[in-house]
């Protein structure tokens, strides 16, 4: 039933009261504020518009846990194209993808970068530096496992004796077929301080470096190490793998 | 000497929480097929035996082992401030591998060929969880069904009603600048300065868009009975 008043709002104006900008003239707000009719009308274009947002609001959208594996690329290919199109319409999701790309771009556990430390590491035999690790404070705990491309190294602490503990690892190839190529026995390992206070890159004091070889079982051990910072080489056959900063304290 | 090799071998499984080092996001076709060496092994294990055989005991050793790994994600979230603000890292921890659980549970020939591979799923699934709790967050007000005296239909119907909805309103727009504008609004619930803020390319200014809301308001007004007639709200 409509209201036949001369001041009954018409539908454009109840639509835009809904919307929050409707100007009304104040014959019309009093009209409005007197008449059962035009406040049930009013209240039903407020239902329509709270209707259509409850029901549309990100109706389409995938929700979080798609979008991630979207980012992740672990979507099959139709799911993937789906999202792909919703993408192109909808500026929220398009915002949530570049947030979650943005997370998922981080290295599932903390590296650091590599330094340009090589620059410095003396070559040996005119071998190429391949690879330079270091540890973020935060994830200095032991045992630590370092991964190059063709190998891995776990290393831990033990206490050996007041003020000095044993360094050990166990070295790895990654991949069967690399066994003949990189074998692991007799590498020779070196364990360089570096100078304490100001840190110089990869400048180690001389006399004190340590060194051993990796035997039959890819085993490693420096029975006795003063706690320091400590850059640690590998020469593996395929080039030096470069520990720095290795922080060793008891 | 026998002493030493045992505390190696338990150096390998204990740092398996760690092992990944993957900023190998590119690696992971290459962790593959490296999947044969030992070195991941056992935490691929813990998570083929929690996922494909629902192992409890492995899962909740892959609970106590990648807790940890969790919490270091969050951390490094984009949107750790604010997601701090509406849940506890506790929750978000549980909620990624509830999540985790739940995809893969639904999944069932998913397999994980790699710990770099479960872990990113692992990982999704905290993303997801950390995004849908800032959406929940998002949502105006208004797009909850609160308004007193409102009998229709109940927010949990399904998605089609929407549909149908949507094609109604379509049928009202003829313009595919007013139709994209009818869908920011009702869809992503914009108003009309985040309008402009997100699609800067098809919305110049304010101007334009509450110029171009004003004939979508128009033509809703004059097919409302129509459409609460379509939608029931009498
Ligand atoms: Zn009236
Ligand atoms: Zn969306």
């Amino acid at each position: 039933m409509d209201c036949q008043d001369q001041f009954a709002p018409g539908a454009k104006e109840l639509v835009l009261l809904v919307f929050g900008e409707g100007e009304l003239a104040p014959e019309v707000v009093r009209h409005l504020h007197a008449c059962m009719i035009c406040q049930q009308r009013l209240r039903q274009f407020r239902q329509l518009y709270l209707y259509l947002l409850a029901k549309l609001y990100r109706s389409q959208c995938p929700d979080g846990l798609h979008i991630s594996l979207y980012c992740a690329d672990l979507l099959e290919k139709q799911e993937k194209e789906q999202i792909e199109a919703h993408l192109r319409e909808c500026p929220l999701c398009a915002e949530e993808v570049a947030i979650s790309r943005r997370f998922m771009a981080d290295p599932l556990l903390p590296v650091a970068p590599a330094s340009p430390f090589h620059d410095l590491v003396p070559m040996r035999g005119g071998r190429q530096t391949r690879l330079i690790l270091h540890h973020r404070p935060r994830s200095a705990r032991w045992p630590r496992l370092y991964r190059s491309k063709e190998c891995e190294l776990v290393l831990s602490l033990s206490y050996a004796a007041p003020g000095c503990c044993a360094l050990y690892g166990l070295l790895s190839r990654l991949g069967p077929a690399l066994n003949d190529r990189l074998p692991l026995e007799g590498v020779q390992v070196e364990l360089l301080p570096l100078e304490t206070g100001e840190r110089k890159r990869g400048v180690a004091s001389s006399g004190l470096l340590l060194t051993t070889t990796v035997d039959r079982d890819g085993r490693l051990l420096f029975p006795a190490v003063s706690p320091g910072r400590y850059t640690l080489l590998l020469h593996l056959p395929v080039g030096d793998l470069v520990i720095e900063d290795l922080q060793i304290d008891v | 000497m026998g002493m030493q090799t045992e505390q190696l071998s338990n150096v390998l499984e204990l740092a398996l929480p760690d092992a990944v080092d993957a900023g190998e996001a590119e690696a992971l076709n290459e962790r593959e097929a490296e999947q044969e060496c030992g070195a991941d092994r056992s935490g691929l294990e813990i998570f083929q035996r929690a996922i494909v055989e629902g192992d409890q005991q492995a899962w909740a050793l892959l609970q106590d082992q990648f807790s940890e790994v969790v919490r270091g994600w969050i951390r490094r979230h984009p949107k750790r401030e604010i997601a701090m603000r509406l849940d506890s890292e506790e929750n978000y921890i549980a909620q990624a591998f509830e999540r985790f659980w739940q995809a893969t549970a639904y999944k069932q020939d998913l397999q994980f060929t790699s710990l770099p591979a479960a872990l990113s799923y692992l990982r999704a699934s905290l993303n997801g969880a950390i995004m849908d709790t800032l959406r929940m967050y998002a949502r105006p007000r208004e797009a909850y069904l609160s308004e007193p005296g409102y009998e229709g239909a109940s927010v949990s119907e399904d998605r089609d009603e929407g549909d149908e909805l949507w094609e109604a309103l379509k049928s009202l727009l003829p313009q595919p600048k007013e139709r994209y504008l009818a869908y920011l609004l009702f869809y992503c619930g914009l108003k009309p300065r985040e309008v402009v803020r997100y699609c800067s390319q098809e919305f110049q200014s304010v101007q334009d868009v509450y110029r171009l809301r004003r004939n979508i308001i128009e033509r809703l007004a004059r097919n409302i009975d129509q459409l609460l007639w379509k939608l029931s709200v009498h």
